[in-house]
């Protein structure tokens, strides 16, 4: 059977994008950096911890090295401008303490996370892209990329609800499996008082 | 010819296969509508003002994307903008109406959407963009949309199939890279004792509904819950397989206990929109025979 050239082309096509998607999401590099087993000293630490099982290690890294990375990062300038970067590490493992957020309101506690009873803006903070900004601010302790922004949108919402409020608290706590309420220890507190309403932060 | 152009032959002959239209149109119908879906709840919410746009224009963001073109040239109406263009054009590619252009716009916008509040960008929002990528190239607008209706073309029965393929090699990537991630980085995945790992994830009150405290005895559930996990995450080869609607069984079930324990939003929808093509072999005929029962006897109106 013969094929017409255009036919070729599409082969060609597809192979390369079907490769190039797995040399991206390679299950277990992907999460490889380029100074993964590169010095003497990590090989033979590996070597002596992990058997036979160090030189596919080794040799795997040395491929990362070597052959994925050139062809990924020539990728990452096509990747970055539409955000399609291949890398599916997805749910490995759980949090190891339980986080919870907890809102005050002059005092008064109007929500606490998965706390039927105090669920003061629930939607939105658990609206699962408003709900991974939360998570980020609440289990980092210090330098929570969004935390201001996060204050000043509670504290908004409570503004606009009552013009009297003072000051509005979020507070993180941790807390060992199973972690009931009300144990937990606070680790951080954002919050913002009246007249100023400047988003600050405490441990 | 070699073993090597026999076998070149064959691939160039799997490329150039065509397939029932019906599967792929499904997909081109469902994952843009989850988009739609998710973009409306964000406005329900009164959210648009403040999740795409940076903590200096009064959002949330506390940075945002060097690539955030819309950002640069519109300011704090760069988000919003991003979001507008992205709902209509899901909603185009969706109907089927204007559908390469949409797509064009639309992965662009969303992308835009992801650039104005990175951390508000999940990996779901990463695996749509790179299905509408791959529904880009494909025929599945000519199947099941208003486009063919409005300037009157035929719909097409088949399809070339490579765009699904490389969607299932999508799905395949990501689940054995799940579940690869999971046996690699801690073995309590696959222990018969200590604390199960899907207890962590679905009691978090960060991400999930269930009570922590009340689930706790129930840890052999988890435990059995996270040996099914690992089981299908590592064999999802088999999606191109004959026993792939088998194997999608247990995937679409964690996808479902997903969507009604935890707070992901349209995680489990957007990928179980991509599932029609893993149940195709069974979908198919059931409708054809719906069809077939519904259709006239023969000679009866044909005149």
């Amino acid at each position: 059977m013969s094929h017409s050239l255009s036919d070729h082309l599409r082969a060609i096509a597809v192979l390369a994008v079907g490769a190039l998607m797995f040399a991206m999401a390679t299950p277990a590099l992907d999460s490889l950096d380029r100074k993964q087993l590169r010095s003497e000293e990590d090989r033979e630490e590996m070597r002596q911890h992990q058997g036979t099982w160090a030189e596919v290690k080794i040799a795997l890294a040395d491929f990362n090295r070597a052959v994925r990375l050139p062809v990924t990062r020539r990728v990452e300038r096509f990747q970055r401008p539409l955000r399609i970067r291949q890398a599916w590490s997805l749910y490995t493992k759980g949090p190891s303490s339980v986080y919870r957020l907890e809102i005050r309101v002059d005092g008064e506690l109007r929500y606490r996370s998965n706390d039927p009873e105090y669920d003061w803006l629930r939607p939105q903070l658990t609206f699962r892209r408003v709900r991974p900004i939360v998570k980020e601010a609440v289990v980092t302790v210090e330098k929570a990329r969004n935390w201001r922004g996060l204050t000043r949108f509670v504290v908004d919402r409570a503004r606009a609800e009552n013009p009297q409020v003072r000051i509005v608290e979020l507070t993180a706590t941790k807390a060992s499996f199973p972690g009931p309420i009300p144990e937990g220890e606070t680790t951080h507190t954002y919050y913002a008082e009246a007249p100023s309403w400047k988003p600050l932060w405490v441990r | 010819m070699g073993s090597l152009g026999r076998l070149w032959n064959r691939w160039v002959a799997w490329c150039a296969r065509d397939e029932d239209a019906r599967p792929l149109a499904a997909v081109r119908i469902l994952v843009p509508l989850c988009v739609v879906v998710d973009l409306m709840q964000t406005w329900w919410l009164d959210l648009v003002d403040v999740l795409f746009a940076s903590y200096k224009h009064g959002g949330i963001a506390g940075y945002q994307g060097g690539e955030f073109v819309l950002g640069a040239y519109w300011g704090a109406a760069g988000g919003p903008l991003a979001w507008w263009l992205t709902l209509v054009s899901m909603a185009l590619v969706s109907a089927g109406v204007a559908v390469r252009p949409a797509l064009v716009v639309g992965i662009f916008a969303y992308a835009q959407l992801g650039h104005s509040s990175p951390d508000a960008d999940r990996g779901i929002d990463t695996i749509i963009r790179t299905v509408l990528l791959l529904l880009l190239f494909s025929n599945a607008h000519r199947r099941w949309s208003l486009g063919n209706l409005i300037w009157t073309n035929q719909a097409a029965d088949r399809i070339r199939a490579w765009p699904a393929d490389l969607i299932k090699l999508l799905l395949m990537l990501i689940y054995f890279s799940a579940g690869f991630g999971k046996v690699l980085r801690t073995v309590n995945w696959t222990a018969w004792s200590g604390q199960p790992v899907l207890y962590n994830i679905m009691v978090d009150p960060m991400a999930a509904k269930l009570d922590p405290v009340f689930w706790e005895s129930y840890w052999p559930l988890f435990r059995v819950g996270g040996w099914v996990t690992i089981a299908f995450e590592l064999t999802p080869f088999l999606i191109f397989t004959r026993f792939c609607p088998y194997w999608a069984i247990p995937a679409a079930l964690m996808h479902i206990g997903i969507a009604s324990t935890m707070y992901l939003g349209m995680f489990s929808y957007a990928m179980l929109s991509m599932y029609p093509l893993l149940f195709a072999v069974w979908w198919l005929p059931w409708i054809d025979r719906f069809k077939d029962s519904r259709a006239p006897p023969a000679g009866v109106g044909s005149a």
